[in-house]
């Protein structure tokens, strides 16, 4: 009994009640992914030729290394949709499989790069966030299995219809013959890519481009440059953000048609002019064709990269520099006020450049007090923070001050998160505030001089992280329900929750600056206490009140509007990364205009690459078409809606048309849907918001794009192999 | 298969179809050819009579529709057999953008070449091909002629044992044309095996051993040059050294053994020869006149025996000759009335 239960109790950890349950079936499928992705790592390190490697094989043991290699893979790619078919039809597995249809796969870089940021940035943790991407925490979610079943289903069918064209083309036995042939050459060429012959090819994709066209677009680039000082306005609100997203903008409009345009009439003048001839009676491989060109402009699209970011950050520097003017009486007279408090409105400022003033402003000897910027020595002075930026000012000999360039401008913020809860007008909590009537409800409302508080909880505060205080940093929507005083902001306080009487203590009160970024230090002593002795529990966790002080006045707040500011990371290793994303869209972009230019004539490949570019730009939006998640219905019923000039919210008359339309509707859906899925979401690649608002880019977005983008690049390269390969080049 | 056949067609068909798939043009039928090591062997035929679609074939740049091709006993379409091959297409279709000695580096890459082994072979053959001078010029700035020397050399650059010429001379003017005639004997010499077509017939009967003449994509006609060419009813004789009167003597004896004497003088050479003869003096006396047949006394003819009949021009073309070698005359067979 006792060993039949042990049996039983066995069987149940490895194959758990349903058979996929257990630890086995996960266990296998996490241990094939690996397999598959060093691979395809394997094939791209020896492709590009980091890694000189060759397999010495004579033709006939490549050739039956290349017959299991194949057989192999449509073995495994067979064992996927079989299994996947069996998980999706069980039962048991159908309710988790359906939340998974209904989330779209791109929120989950997005959703782990928010969690990543909320633990803190670490190279590990960033890898095991990316990890979470791939494989999911619960395996059927990790993107990485469904890409393989996709790959998979896509495989199979590719095989069928070629072996249903042998058929019709050379009868059912010759037919076998050349698809076998097919798959053995197809998989043989993967062990014979010779990095050599790889790197040749990429050389000659540089020399072309270097010496037909490439000038053209780094002329324009400079051109633009040249007249963009014209038209940005270094005055304006955040000029940070203006220039930066002009000059990461600019790069990816100006880079992406450049590729697209070179990548794909590259083959097909060479198959027009047959240059071609003298390569492919070479003992050069059609994967190393396409390879090479890939390689080779992506290389060229990196280089122009590297260029444009270096003129791009020396634009950016000089369009913001600039330097006020503060002379001895503007110095006197800030002392005074600060010894004697304001006599004028707006304090001493300092000279207008670029549409602003700082406000001047003195630290007493005896003060306590501490600046946004950390510990400011008592005695000195320092400017207000204006258009996000501030200038370090030095005492002259004359009195008067001299001021440097502006700081605190270009930065990468490294936020920490922390999890947001409500307390409503009693103080009761509650999971939301008040909707105020807006449509958007990313924010949520806390009503003035009520109990309502809008509470975060901020984890692993810990002396170490935060040795001298903690910078907080909020952006607050403001909802005013009457006018009041006009030229007055709104007021809030901001409160820290004792970690033993679990009451609110305020640590300062605050006007409320709309549309910029606030932020506020907490010193380490507050009221004569010490934060993380009075305010951070046992388990590092601190809880961070805010409260609205004006009558019948709002507060909208959502999770992402007050943070803490953990450390800055390198505002140029941030910059980079902005680069570094278009780059992941160039070698898409890259990628699919050498394969498709494999078979169809330059202008067509052309076309088609840029319709693949556009709808993978709205890839979220056809996703949201095929799932019925936008207003107004699928194409057919909006196309009616705009003819009938219906609204989009209200139902159509039932109707055999409205019928019809929506069958149809429900017919696209499919195709929607997999396309959706199939296309690369390039705008998921930008990170030029991140890097123009200042906040650092989190390292397992970058993993999760690089690992997106490879995935989407390893089917084209086939396609583009294969069809090089299947065609006549002399025809 | 025998080891020594580089290229073997069988029943090699190949018919150019539309998008939809219908019949184009049947380019070649049933083609059964073989070409063994260390010959040159030339593809004659009129345009469009499926010289290059052969050759095309054979580099596993078209697939045959039915049929086969082995080179090296591998199928056309074997990446490998490229290793082997070296192939100058009917027009040198080059990188114009890449100077001699880019795309020479370039192609040497494609073969694995070492960098040492590339420079040197690239060295090597600029020399050979004469550009020296030209090999830091881009393509684009080439004559007809220099394109077609460096699309020898980037042919050349694997030393390879199989050569597919597609109408080798094209665009070479008599200098170069005999400059790669020479060549390819000595290619010949060196125990390559070189498969050409061309049009210039001049051309494949002074360097081919074998000819097969195709027409509306058939192989009419197989065999050696010699043989194909030798006309049997006739027989030649040449001397050097005879004065007029000893010639008319040599015609009696013929007449008295019971032969016709259809022609008794001095032979002609071939423009081609002159052209290279006053090219080469020139070239080694510079700024003086060239002396040579040009200014000879016209050739000298005797009547031939009475009731003798004009036979046409014939040729007595003995075989594939050097032309290197040879003493650079051509018997003029013809009969003047």
């Amino acid at each position: 009994m006792i060993v039949e239960r042990y049996i039983a109790d066995f069987w149940g950890w490895l194959l758990g009640p349903g058979w996929h349950d257990g630890i086995l079936f996960p266990w296998l499928l996490y241990l094939l992914g690996v397999l598959v992705l060093a691979g395809l790592a394997l094939v791209v390190l020896v492709g590009s030729g980091w890694v000189r490697w060759s397999l010495p094989l004579t033709p006939r043991q490549s050739r039956s290394l290349g017959r299991i290699v194949g057989y192999g893979t449509l073995g495994v790619a067979l064992l996927v949709i079989l299994l996947m078919g069996i998980f999706l039809l069980s039962p048991s597995a159908s309710s988790s499989s359906a939340k998974e249809a209904t989330e779209s796969s791109a929120s989950s870089p997005k959703d782990s790069a928010q969690a990543d940021s909320a633990e803190g940035v670490s190279f590990s943790k960033a890898l095991l966030r990316a990890g979470d991407f791939l494989f999911g925490p619960g395996w059927q979610e990790g993107t990485f299995y469904q890409w393989l079943g996709m790959v998979s289903v896509v495989t199979w069918g590719v095989v069928l219809v070629g072996l249903l064209a042998a058929v019709i083309r050379h009868g059912p036995l010759p037919a076998l013959k050349v698809v076998d042939r097919t798959i053995t050459e197809l998989a043989e060429d993967v062990f014979r890519l010779s990095p050599r012959r790889v790197w040749a090819l990429a050389r000659l994709a540089i020399q072309e481009a270097v010496r037909r066209r490439i000038v053209i677009g780094f002329v324009l680039f400079l051109l633009l440059m040249l007249f963009a000082g014209w038209y940005l306005d270094p005055g304006s609100v955040n000029p940070t953000r203006l220039y930066l997203h002009f000059v990461l903008t600019t790069t990816g409009y100006l880079m992406l048609p450049l590729m697209l345009f070179l990548s794909t009439f590259s083959l097909p003048t060479d198959i027009r002019t047959k240059t071609i001839h003298t390569v492919v009676t070479k003992p050069v491989r059609a994967g190393e064709i396409v390879l090479g060109r890939v390689l080779g402009f992506f290389l060229v699209a990196a280089g122009l990269l590297a260029v444009m970011g270096v003129i791009s950050y020396v634009f950016v520097i000089r369009g913001l520099s600039h330097r006020h003017e503060i002379t001895a009486e503007m110095a006197a007279e800030a002392v005074k006020q600060a010894q004697t408090g304001p006599t004028k409105e707006f304090g001493v400022m300092t000279t207008m450049v670029h549409n602003h003033r700082h406000a001047i402003l003195w630290k007493p000897a005896d003060s306590a007090s501490s600046t946004p910027q950390g510990q400011t020595p008592p005695g000195t002075f320092w400017l207000a923070m204006e258009q996000g930026h501030t200038h370090r000012v030095f005492p002259r000999e004359d009195g008067s001050l001299e001021v440097g360039p502006p700081e605190g401008n270009l930065i990468a913020r490294v936020p920490q998160y922390g999890k947001l809860q409500f307390l409503d007008r009693q103080g009761r909590p509650t999971d939301k505030g008040i909707n105020v009537g807006e449509e958007w409800e990313y924010r949520s409302y806390i009503e003035g001089d009520t109990n309502a508080a809008a509470i975060w909880t901020f984890e692993d505060i810990r002396p170490e992280r935060f040795p001298e205080g903690v910078l907080v940093e909020m952006t607050l929507g403001v909802f005013r329900s009457w006018k009041g005083e006009i030229e007055q902001p709104i007021r809030g306080s901001l409160l820290l929750r004792d970690r033993t009487t679990r009451s609110f203590v305020e640590v300062f009160t605050f006007s409320a600056k709309e549309f910029q970024i606030d932020s506020h230090w907490i010193p380490r002593q507050i009221k004569g206490k010490d934060l993380f002795e009075h305010f951070v529990d046992d388990r590092g966790r601190l809880e961070i009140g805010l409260k609205c002080l004006d009558r019948a006045q709002f507060f909208g707040v959502s999770q992402a509007d007050l943070y803490l500011r953990a450390g800055d990371a390198s505002f140029v290793g941030n910059f980079f990364k902005g680069y570094l994303g278009i780059g992941l869209q160039v070698l898409l972009v890259v990628g699919l205009g050498v394969a498709l230019s494999t078979f169809l004539s330059g202008p067509v490949a052309m076309v088609a690459t840029g319709g693949v570019l556009v709808l993978g730009f709205f890839g979220d939006f056809m996703y949201r078409l095929a799932v019925g998640k936008t207003y107004g219905g699928g194409p057919v019923e909006s196309l009616i809606r705009l003819v009938t000039q219906e609204n989009v919210i209200s139902e159509l008359e039932p109707s055999p048309r409205t019928t019809a339309a929506k069958m149809l509707d429900q017919l696209a859906s499919g195709p929607l849907w997999v396309m959706s899925k199939m296309l690369p979401r390039f705008g998921d690649f930008d990170c030029s918001s991140f890097v123009a608002d200042g906040f650092d880019f989190p390292a397992a977005m970058v993993l999760a794009n690089t690992a997106n983008a490879l995935a989407f690049l390893l089917p084209v390269f086939v396609l583009g192999y294969g069809f090089l390969k299947s065609q006549e080049l002399a025809q | 298969m025998d080891s020594d056949i580089v290229i073997e067609t069988r029943n090699l068909t190949k018919v150019y179809r539309d998008f939809w798939g219908r019949e184009k043009v049947r380019a070649l039928k049933a083609l059964d050819l073989q070409i063994r090591r260390g010959e040159i062997f030339g593809l004659l035929g009129p345009n469009g009579s499926g010289k290059t679609t052969t050759i095309k074939l054979i580099l596993g740049l078209i697939f045959p529709t039915s049929g086969e091709v082995l080179v090296f006993g591998q199928d056309a379409r074997e990446v490998t057999k490229n290793e082997r091959i070296g192939y100058l297409p009917e027009e040198s279709y080059l990188y114009r953008f890449l100077t001699a000695e880019e795309t020479l580096d370039f192609y040497g890459r494609l073969f694995n070449m070492p960098a040492m082994l590339r420079r040197q072979r690239a060295a090597e053959l600029i020399e050979m091909v004469e550009l020296g001078w030209a090999k830091r010029r881009q393509l684009r700035e080439y004559s007809k002629g220099m394109t077609r020397r460096i699309g020898l050399a980037q042919a050349l650059i694997n030393d390879p044992e199989l050569l597919l010429l597609d109408e080798p001379t094209t665009g070479l003017d008599p200098m170069g044309t005999r400059w790669m005639k020479d060549l390819l004997l000595k290619l010949r010499d060196q125990g390559k095996t070189i498969l050409m077509c061309s049009h210039q017939l001049d051309d494949v009967q002074d360097v081919c051993d074998r000819v097969g003449i195709l027409h509306q994509g058939e192989l009419k006609e197989l065999g050696r040059v010699s043989d194909l060419l030798k006309v049997r009813e006739m027989t030649e004789i040449q001397c050097s050294g005879l004065s007029p009167e000893a010639e008319r003597e040599v015609c009696a004896v013929v007449e008295r053994l019971g032969g016709k004497v259809h022609f008794c003088g001095n032979p002609t050479t071939t423009l081609e020869k002159l052209f290279v003869r006053i090219i080469r003096e020139s070239e080694a006396h510079p700024g003086r006149r060239v002396r040579g047949v040009l200014e000879a006394e016209p050739p000298r003819t005797i009547p031939a025996a009475s009731g003798s009949q004009a036979t046409g021009p014939s040729s007595t073309g003995s075989g594939p000759r050097s032309s290197s070698s040879q003493s650079g005359e051509k018997p003029n067979i013809q009969r003047e009335n």
